[in-house]
């Protein structure tokens, strides 16, 4: 079964993927429990946890990817371990190697694309706009800013997201979890 | 019956390699060390392995090229033998080019170019005998 089709079988099993952000998680619903009737902070809090788990249903695309290239060329390698500590080769098998190294890197490249452009790191929050009072705005709590028209600020995204300038879009900004940089515009 | 040449060719190809299997594990090792980054980043040693590797083929076809043989699998295993450096330039352009679709498609033709050579090697180191 290709690694893909591994992953989504796993997402589906387990909608809350477990990560290493799941105390971050936890952190975050519990803010959202707290203030249950500060409809902005709780709003903040359900998007920042949607945010979390699109950045972690994203990263694991994007590792399990890296985890499959890294295996196809291991297995190139013990294709030498059977011959020795000095092992050789003919011009007729290194071509075949060389054919089968591009090909990894390819279907890694291809594959990476998919996470990247495919359902598993969709942006799935927009940027949030700056709160504050007249001529001192800010970003909320958790979020960074992007850069505006002069010293405004423009929009704010979730921290460890990519400000990507993104023409096809309100607002003209997006923000694509950091991992796969702006690639999500 | 082939003449002495077309023996001397194919025991070029036939005779394995050391420095070539050093060679291809080091690529092996580079290209499994990418990155997780933005550009799927190798190593810098990556290209220069792919750029020694390039001049291993380069070498084996001028020793080839000076063999007097009256066989016509000498000339098959000359392209071929381009045929695989042409096939590691795409593989060290496609390198070069991170994640783009450009990368995609100068891999896929890298890895059909040296596929291909492969078996057009196998077939020449065939009609050698």
């Amino acid at each position: 079964m290709h690694w893909f089709d591994r992953l989504s079988r796993q997402l589906a099993a387990a909608p809350e993927v477990q990560t290493t952000r799941r105390g971050m998680l936890k952190g975050v619903g519990a803010a959202a429990v707290a203030a249950p009737f500060a409809s902005p902070a709780a709003a903040y809090a359900k998007n920042s946890i949607k945010g979390r788990r699109a950045f972690s249903v994203c990263l694991n695309c994007v590792n399990a990817a890296h985890r499959e290239y890294v295996a196809d060329n291991r297995n190139i390698k013990k294709f030498f371990a059977r011959y020795g500590k000095k092992p050789k080769l003919t011009a007729v098998q290194s071509a075949a190697l060389a054919s089968q190294l591009a090909g990894n890197r390819s279907a890694y490249i291809q594959d990476v694309n998919a996470c990247r452009t495919g359902p598993a790191c969709a942006p799935s929050l927009p940027p949030l706009p700056p709160t504050g009072v007249t001529g001192t705005t800010t970003c909320p709590p958790g979020t960074a800013p992007c850069p505006g028209g002069g010293d405004a600020i423009a929009t704010c995204c979730y921290g460890g997201d990519a400000c990507c300038v993104c023409g096809n879009v309100n607002g003209g900004y997006i923000c694509c979890a950091g991992v796969i940089g702006c690639m999500c515009c | 019956m082939a003449d002495a040449g077309a023996a001397e060719i194919k025991s070029l190809l036939d005779t394995p390699s050391a420095s070539l299997a050093e060679l291809m594990i080091a690529l092996a090792t580079a290209l499994s060390a990418a990155q997780q980054d933005d550009n799927a980043t190798v190593p810098p040693s990556t290209f220069s392995t792919i750029s020694a590797l390039g001049t291993y083929y380069r070498n084996l076809g001028n020793s080839v090229r000076s063999i007097r043989t009256s066989s016509s699998a000498k000339g098959q295993v000359l392209e071929a033998l381009t045929q695989l450096e042409a096939g590691l330039a795409g593989l060290s352009k496609g390198l070069r080019e991170g994640t783009s679709d450009d990368a995609t498609a100068d891999l896929t033709a890298a890895q059909q170019q040296s596929a291909q050579a492969n078996k057009q090697l196998a077939r020449a180191n065939s009609a050698l005998s």
